[in-house]
Parts: structure tokens; sequence; C-alpha cells
């Protein structure tokens, strides 16, 4: 089976390949088709691999082969899949191919269906390669792979300047990140001169005491990485300007799979960040104000892709708190339901945005109140498994998981708090959205629907979204904990507070939701009658981040160039052609008396020894046979009695 | 049996005699005659030598030594005579064809 594991990111990858080389040759439709195909190749690998019972067996291994050679350095081109990994992998193949699915129709008009499914089996490719990844260099080439096409994609309609510089915001913030990631690569090599996982994670935790210095800084570094990546606190202005791209792109980029690579990271490296408490504590801190600040901003959005990313935001948020918090497990199964729910979301979004003729205003969308009954259902869905529904959503089954796992955490009744509020904000920003679009809508005859490739994916998606999280039930539950049973042996267990603790967060959590939904009606009762939430600039602009990083980052950045510019103009006109004057000159002065005083003079005197010399020897070239006779007896004679005597 | 010494001395009077014709004559066709006086020299060295010794060798040498100046006469002859045919001089000093031009610059 382990024969077979090149195939799950080398099936997009050769797609890529052949789009990319040959792609003028085929139709745009089978482009489409190619693509798809490549990615249902990836998934029936992983389903294959399922079968085979990776999922209890021990991690799967390929060494494809030596990618560098250099002294006793061999990075190798190596997959390794253990649970970890089956999880990640599934997720993104299985997304991924709905997303090819459901790109078929949605992108059937754009006339750039080439460029479109290149990059989308390349970001596949990509992301499949950065899970799989056997050591950090491999992995820091999915990496950068997935930041690549995230970029692309995002400016997919490059020639509106919004878009594209989009695109560029977002390559450059991920930057920060991606190069802190680098730096802890480095260091983790200068210190284990080795960069495969699974040696530097046993190392690491034989070698460094828990808190020391080193460890901190490597997690921190790498924190780093995942910050920028999974678009957290302060690294997050990326990814609301990133809806910019095609909707099917921010479902499975930005919602499903990039943004949860940060999320992978950690969870991969997780011994380096047990090894600093600090830092995981940081890590929960980071994902808790990342919760409140992607829900609060999310309520005064007006654009209907704006809300849902700053959701994302806000849920990846929580994948970090578990994270923080130890409870990786939890982390992953968040990860795993919020790539049902979101991607329904945004797919939802999408067909609604496309069919009501690119308006993305939730105002305008629902005066429309033509919106088709799949669509409409399909959201509520992907709404209330967002906002944790109680008992019947997969949400509520991961969400709640990770809050009672957070009252164990330090200073864990305070991040609860923080959390909890996040849940209340979640659910009343999602359901105001969702009445102030759908509300006023009912289905009459001239409602669209959504053509057939479109249609499955939003109800194999609402399905997941419903019944994903039945494999893990809260703790205190008489029901199965599949989930982190399974994943006992990757990681540690996670540390659950006593049960009546636990039954009284879950209640509450459980109301809070409710309580929202119930509020989200009352604010569209009054958005309605003209209260805009929108008028709350200080949410609506996302805290003023943007206009913090143009005042605090981007003006002194102009500002230095533009003094730069100035001293360049001074220094170069003031001092340097004027030196450059002078030098001429000078030279030009030197010139004439090196040239007429020496050289000249001393030339002409060795030339004329030369003539002198040359009428001497010529003397003895006369053609006078009998003369050069005579020299020639002299000559032995000289050299016989120079030999007798 | 004559002494080494003797034949030594007719030896070098013969090459010096070839040797001032060669010098002082102005006719190619002397030259070539003292050319061959001084090879008799060489040849008369030779052979006393040889007698000393007891050895053919010097025997053995003049001949050879005689069959190169038939050969090597040969040529110079034909030389003597396209001198004539082109400048249409005998005389060595008017032969000066290979001078050096000093007037001119250096090549």
């Amino acid at each position: 089976m382990s024969q077979l594991l090149w195939l799950i990111p080398g099936a997009p990858m050769l797609s890529a390949l052949i789009i990319a080389l040959l792609g003028g040759l085929l139709q745009r439709r089978h482009l489409a088709i190619l693509a798809t195909c490549a990615a249902a190749i990836a998934f029936l690998v992983v389903l294959l691999t399922w079968l085979a019972g990776a999922a209890t067996s021990q991690p799967l291994q390929q060494t494809l082969y030596t990618w560098i050679a250099v002294g006793n350095w061999n990075p190798t081109i190596g997959f390794t899949l253990d649970r970890l990994a089956l999880v990640m992998v599934s997720v993104v193949s299985g997304i991924g191919l709905l997303i090819h699915i459901y790109s078929i129709t949605f992108m059937a008009e754009d006339n750039d269906q080439r460029r479109y499914y290149f990059f989308l089996n390349l970001f596949l490719a990509g992301m499949l390669i950065l899970v799989l990844a056997d050591n950090l260099l491999l992995l820091y080439l999915g990496w950068e792979l997935v930041g690549l096409c995230s970029f692309a994609l995002i400016g997919f309609w490059y020639r509106e300047p919004m878009r594209a510089s989009a695109g560029r915001k977002a390559f450059v913030t991920t930057r920060i990140g991606d190069m802190s990631l680098a730096l802890g690569i480095f260091l983790l090599y200068s210190q284990f001169n080795d960069l495969s996982l699974s040696y530097l994670l046993a190392n690491a935790t034989a070698q460094w005491e828990t808190g020391s210095q080193l460890a901190t800084l490597t997690a921190l570094l790498i924190l780093g990485g995942a910050i920028g990546k999974s678009a957290q606190l302060p690294l997050q202005v990326w990814l609301p300007d990133a809806m910019a791209g095609p909707s099917p792109v921010s479902a499975l980029i930005h919602a499903a799979t990039m943004v949860t690579a940060g999320v992978y990271l950690i969870a991969r490296t997780y011994p380096l960040f047990e090894l600093a408490p600090h830092v995981q504590w940081s890590v929960a801190a980071i994902g808790t104000l990342t919760i409140v600040y992607g829900a609060s901003a999310a309520l005064a959005q007006n654009d209907f892709k704006r809300v849902l990313a700053y959701s994302t935001i806000s849920q990846v948020g929580y994948m970090f708190l578990a994270l923080g918090c130890g409870a990786y497990a939890l982390a992953l199964f968040h990860l795993v339901t919020h790539a049902f729910f979101k991607s329904l979301l945004f797919l939802a979004a999408g067909t609604v945005i496309h069919f009501s003729g690119n308006e993305h205003n939730i105002h305008n969308l629902g005066r429309l109140d033509n919106h088709s009954p799949l669509v409409r259902w399909t959201f509520l869905i992907g709404a209330a498994s967002l906002a944790g529904f109680p008992l019947i959503t997969a949400g509520f089954y991961s969400k709640e998981a990770i809050l009672t796992a957070t009252w164990s955490a330090p200073a864990g009744p305070l991040l609860w708090a923080f959390a909890a509020f996040g849940v209340l904000l979640t659910a009343v920003y999602i359901f105001r959205v969702y009445f102030i679009v759908f509300q006023g809508s009912r289905s009459n005859a001239s409602t669209p629907s959504a053509p057939g490739s479109m249609t499955w994916p939003l109800l194999i998606l609402a399905l997941l979204s419903l019944i994903g999280g039945f494999v893990e039930f809260p703790v205190g539950w008489l029901a199965p904990h599949q989930w982190s049973v399974w994943l006992e042996d990757e990681f540690r267990l996670t540390v659950h507070p006593p049960l009546e603790i636990a039954y009284s967060l879950q209640f509450i959590t459980s109301l809070l939701t409710l309580i929202g939904i119930g509020l989200a009606l009352v604010l569209v009762r009054r958005e309605q009658a003209g209260h805009y939430l929108t008028k709350i600039i200080f949410l609506r602009t996302g805290w003023g981040f943007d206009a913090l990083y143009q005042t605090m980052l981007i003006q002194p950045y102009f500002s230095l160039a533009r003094l730069l510019k100035a001293t360049d103009a001074l220094l170069i006109e003031g001092i340097l052609h004027k030196m450059t004057h002078a030098c001429l000159l000078l030279a030009s002065a030197c010139r004439r008396g090196v040239e007429h005083g020496v050289l000249d003079k001393s030339i002409a005197g060795l030339l004329a020894g030369f003539r002198f010399g040359y009428a001497r020897l010529s003397a003895t070239q006369n053609g006078l046979l009998s003369r050069y006779a005579l020299m020639i007896s002299m000559g032995a004679v000289f050299l016989l009695s120079y030999w007798l005597w | 049996m004559i002494p080494l010494t003797h034949s030594l001395i007719i030896a070098a009077l013969l090459f010096t005699l070839g040797l001032l014709i060669i010098l002082l004559r102005r006719e190619l066709l002397f030259i070539l005659m003292g050319l061959e006086v001084m090879f008799n020299g060489a040849a008369l060295t030779a052979i006393a030598a040889g007698q000393y010794w007891n050895n053919a060798d010097g025997q053995v040498l003049t001949i050879f030594l005689m069959v190169v100046t038939a050969a090597e006469l040969a040529v110079a002859l034909i030389l003597v005579w396209l001198a004539y045919e082109h400048f249409k001089v005998t005389q060595v000093n008017m032969l000066t064809q290979l001078k050096d031009d000093t007037r001119g610059e250096p090549p």
C-alpha cells in the first residue's frame, strides 16, 4: 500500500503539469474534467489506504528519492502517512474533489480556465505534499507552494486592481510568517544536523530541557509561521481581502485547507511546544483573542463573503485555543468539522452570489428573495453547524469538546470566558446573515436552481456538517469517544475538568448558542428599521488593523523610501557628480603629463637605441662570402683556442 | 712508415692552404677548389690516424668523405653555373644580394 503514497500528491501534480504544458490543445470542458479526475484519483488512493487499514496499522512510509545529497545531509522526497496525516489527507483530498466538481459549473463561463485549474491542482498537490512530508524541507516546499497558489488564485481576476492587490497583500503578509518558519527550520538544522521530523522531535525531547531558551525560540518561530498561514492575530489582515478570489477557491484554500496548515504544523511539531510551556500558553491566548476579534468583526460586515472570512479567522482561533491547551486531537476534530461546514457555507454563498449577478451586499441579496430552497437549507445547516446548534450538528460536538478542555489549562476559566463569548457572537453573526439574506425568500417560478455539478457538493457537505461530529461525544456522555481514542497514540490524552463542571459548561455554551440565535433575530429587526450594524466602524474595519498597519508600517516605510530617495539625489547630484568631474580633470592632466613627459620620451629613446644597435649589427651582414668565411674561421679559432687552452 | 707528425703537418698545410684560397680568391671556381683542398687535408688526417692506430675506420671515413664531396661539388657547380646564368658574374664579391639595406627603416 505504501507504494501508492506518491500518487496522492502526484496525481494533481501531474495533471497540473499537463494543463500547464498541453492545456492549449484541450477544450475548456476537458480541462475541468482532467483536473477533477486528478483530484478524484488522489481521493481514491486515500480511500484505498483507509480500506487497507492505514487507520489501525503502523504509519506508512515511502521514500521516492534523495532530493539533495550534500556531504552527510540527504533530505529525501519521502512521505509518511500516520493518523494525523491521514486525517489531513482525507479532508484535503475529499473537500478538494468536491470543490473541483463544484468548479466545473461555477467556472464554466470563465475564459481563463486553464490558469484556474492549473493553480487549483497545483494547490492540491502542494497541500498534500505539506501534510505527507516526512521532513521539514519537503514540508516547507509544500508550504510555499500553497502560498504561491493562494496568491495566484486570490488575484485570479487580476485585471481588477483591487483583486490583484489583495493577492499581493496576502502574499506579503504570509511571507512574514513563512520567513519565521524558515528561520525555525534553520535553527533546528543547526542544532540537530537533520530535518527528518521523527528524528528531530525525538531528539529535541531527549536533549532539550522543558522551558530552555532554544526550545522556546524554536517554538516561537514555528508559531510565527503558523500564525501567518492561519491568519491569526496579528497577521490576520490578509484573509478578509483574500475573498477577492472565486468562491470555490475561498472555500478550498481560505476556509477548509490552507488556513488550517498552521494548525497542522503545530499539531505535527507539538513536542516542541510542550518543551516551551510559555509559548504553548501564548498559542492559546492568541487563539482566544482571535476568536473574539474574528467574531466581533464578522458582526459588522455587509459583504457576504467577508462575514465568512472573519468567521474563518475566528474558527481557526478555536483550533489554536485547543492546541494551546494541549487538546491536539480536539483541534484536529474541529479542523475537520470546520472544513465541512465552512466550505459548505462558502459554496452556498458562492451559489447565491453567482446567480444574483455578483451581488455581494447581504442587504441587497435579501431584497432579491428568490434564492433556491436547496441553497437556503444547506446554508441553514452550515450556519447551525458553525454556531454549534446543540445535539444535531457537527460544529456543536467539536466546539463543545474544545471549550470543555480549555477549563483545565493555565488561566483556563479566563480563556473559557472569552471563547464562550465567541460562541455567542458566532451564533449572532451567522444567523444575522442568514436572516437578512434568506428570511424573506420564498421559492417561486423564477427561482434558479443550482445545476447538477453544484448540487452534489452542497448536499454531501451538508450531510457531513450534520453527522461529522458523531465520532466524538462530549466528555461525560455515555456515547463513543472514537476520535480521541483513535488518536491516542499520536498525542497525549486531553485533560478534562471534573464531570459536574463539564456538564455545566456544556449547558452554558448550548444556552449561549440559542441566546445568540435569538439576539440575531432582534438585531435583524433593528437593522431592517435602519440601525445598521455596519455603522460601528471599529468593527467593520476589523478593529482598525488595516489603518494601524497603514500608519505604523506602510507609511513609515514609504517615508523612509522617500527620505532615501532625497538623500540619494543629494549625494549623487551634490557630491558624486562633482567628484566625477574633478576626477576627469585630474585624469586628463595626468594623461598629458605622463604621455608627453614620460612615455613618449622613453619610447623614443628606446627606439633610437634599437635603431643604433640594428645599424651596427646590420654591418656584419654585408653579403660578402669571403667575409662570412673569415668570420667562421675566426670563430673556430677562438673556440679551439679556448678549449685547448 | 711515415711518422704521424709528418702526415699531420702536411694535412694542416693543405687545410690552411685551402682556407687561404677561400678567403683570398674572388673566382667562384677557385673557391670550390679551395674547399676540395681543405677536404683533402681533413681526409689525410683521417688516414694518418687510421694508420697510427692500425684501424681501418680512417680509410672507410675517407672513402665516405670522397663520395659526399663529389655530391656536394656537383650541387655547388650547378649553383655557380646558375649564378652565372642569372647575374652574369663569376666573381664572389659581386654576389651581394643578401646584403642588409641599412638606409631604409628597420623591418
